[in-house]
């Protein structure tokens, strides 16, 4: 009587156990994007390349919102390269925008000598299955075996853009993304609008003090005044405190820490700024190959 | 001052009881509208596989003086798969076993004509059979990329169907589990699409 609950049980347990185990065996985590088109983590790229490559395709992702991003890792560990690029493409969300899903990536395994073409659903349509198996034969695959790791990505993702041309363009020229500002007042103004009242008002308050030039210190701060005084200031400097956080936002080029595999400490990102991923979807298109 | 009592706590019962079922309902609709959405995709998926197989059959039998009772068995699994569509408002475990019991058929089928194909190197030789095998191999990634997203959705709405509070609402209007693919039997030794 009781045979079947316990075999159901033990059939749970073990089905529990796989499933507990299954993404620890299938890969490690991938990493947060970068802000760059290029990343290079397996150091089969100069800087000079990197830059190079990155440059055009942010250029291009600026131009026509498609985003054509190349990935090296130097081994699978185990990881099939098709659930490996599908995850990088997931976690990163490869595209101009979510409804176009217009994203590309092209993913190398070094040591496994795999690559992988993973394709957004919305460039499923100029980069159907069998031209990326195409891509992969004629241009990545020859190039890699004779060791030109650039001019194989080179030309494969210059493929790639001649196919994407026309197919999308960049109506948000700022951002390659957004929605967002539908009408109405823009938030940027309202933002503006309400420090500039702050500053106004915190002026105005500020009895007269020499407050500008201690920026964010205030209250025990080193450049602090004498207590007599300090009563005075209140509401003065705190008020700017954001500015000099706002600043730099995805620079381009530059070393980055962690990752890569040169002596001088370059990481392998480059590209300028394209905007920031648009949240891409993928539907598992693309195809694979080996060199 | 105690005749006031009752009836404020009463009415303040009552409006937390609507309000809060209507947030479940609203939000077991969009659950609701989230696994349809996923399930068509699934749906989808299979078809374009499906479109694939005459195209496949055609190309073989061109190239290669085939094996006959492979292409017949590809193509009759194949109409017997497409015949079983799923109104994804009628997802009940049984229909799901059906539909997995035959797509799996017709997965094995295809996987058994791509394994006798390699003994034919007139037909490895031809670009379009090549370029046919990728596209069958993008579709299966697809099949399972959309299946894996069918069960996380599904999962979050049976979840929020059994769980307490939830549960009580979705007796009251009738929002049903539904069912999930399951790993197949032998899953692991299917045969391999590898290039």
């Amino acid at each position: 009587m009781t045979f079947p609950t316990a075999k159901r049980a033990v059939y749970f347990l073990f089905s529990a156990l796989l499933l507990a185990t299954a993404p620890a065996l299938a890969q490690e985590a991938v990493p947060e994007p970068t802000g760059f088109l290029v990343n290079d983590y397996a150091g089969l790229l100069s800087r000079q390349e990197v830059e190079q490559l990155g440059g055009k395709l942010s250029q291009y992702a600026r131009r026509t919102s498609t985003q054509i991003v190349v990935v090296t890792e130097t081994a699978l560990n185990g990881a099939d390269p098709f659930s490996r690029g599908l995850a990088y493409f997931e976690k990163w969300g490869i595209g101009g925008s979510r409804e176009n899903s217009n994203g590309v990536l092209l993913y190398v395994a070094k040591a496994d000598r795999k690559v992988r073409i993973v394709t957004g659903y919305g460039a499923e349509g100029f980069l159907p299955d069998a031209l990326s198996k195409r891509i992969i034969d004629q241009i990545i695959t020859p190039n890699f075996r004779e060791g030109r790791y650039f001019r194989g990505l080179d030309r494969a993702t210059s493929a790639i853009m001649e196919l994407g041309e026309g197919e999308y363009i960049n109506d948000t020229p700022q951002r390659g993304q957004q929605k967002k500002a539908k009408g109405g007042i823009p938030t940027l103004l309202i933002i503006i609008l309400v420090v500039l009242i702050i500053i106004f008002l915190s002026r105005r308050g500020g009895g007269g003090d020499d407050d500008d030039d201690d920026g964010g210190y205030y209250r025990g701060g080193r450049y602090d005044m004498d207590r007599r005084r300090r009563r005075g200031r209140r509401g003065g400097g705190w008020f700017f405190f954001p500015f000099p956080m706002g600043g730099g936002y995805r620079g381009g080029g530059g070393g980055w820490p962690g990752g890569g595999g040169s002596s001088d400490g370059w990481g392998g990102f480059g590209g300028g700024g394209f905007g920031g991923f648009g949240g891409g979807l993928t539907g598992g298109g693309g195809a694979g190959g080996e060199w | 001052m105690r005749s006031f009592v009752l009836p404020i706590v009463l009415i303040g019962l009552g409006l937390m009881l609507f309000v809060g079922g209507c947030n479940s309902y609203n939000s077991f609709v969009d659950m609701d509208e989230n696994t349809e959405n996923a399930w068509s995709k699934v749906q989808s998926a299979y078809q374009r596989r499906a479109d694939l197989i005459p195209n496949l059959v055609a190309t073989v039998k061109g190239v290669a003086d085939f094996e006959k009772e492979t292409l017949t068995a590809v193509t009759e699994a194949r109409s017997k798969a497409t015949s079983i569509n799923i109104d994804p408002s009628n997802l009940t475990p049984e229909k799901m076993k059906e539909f997995q019991a035959a797509q799996g058929q017709l997965s094995q089928s295809l996987g058994r004509l791509l394994m006798v194909s390699e003994q034919y190197p007139q037909l490895q030789a031809s670009q379009n059979f090549r370029e046919l095998q990728v596209q069958l191999e993008g579709t299966e990634n697809r099949i399972k990329v959309e299946r894996d997203r069918y069960n996380d959705v599904v999962t979050q709405y049976n979840k929020k169907v059994r769980r307490f509070p939830g549960s009580l609402f979705a007796g009251l209007f009738g929002f049903d589990q539904r069912a999930q693919f399951e790993a197949e039997a032998g899953a692991q030794n299917a045969p391999k699409v590898e290039f």
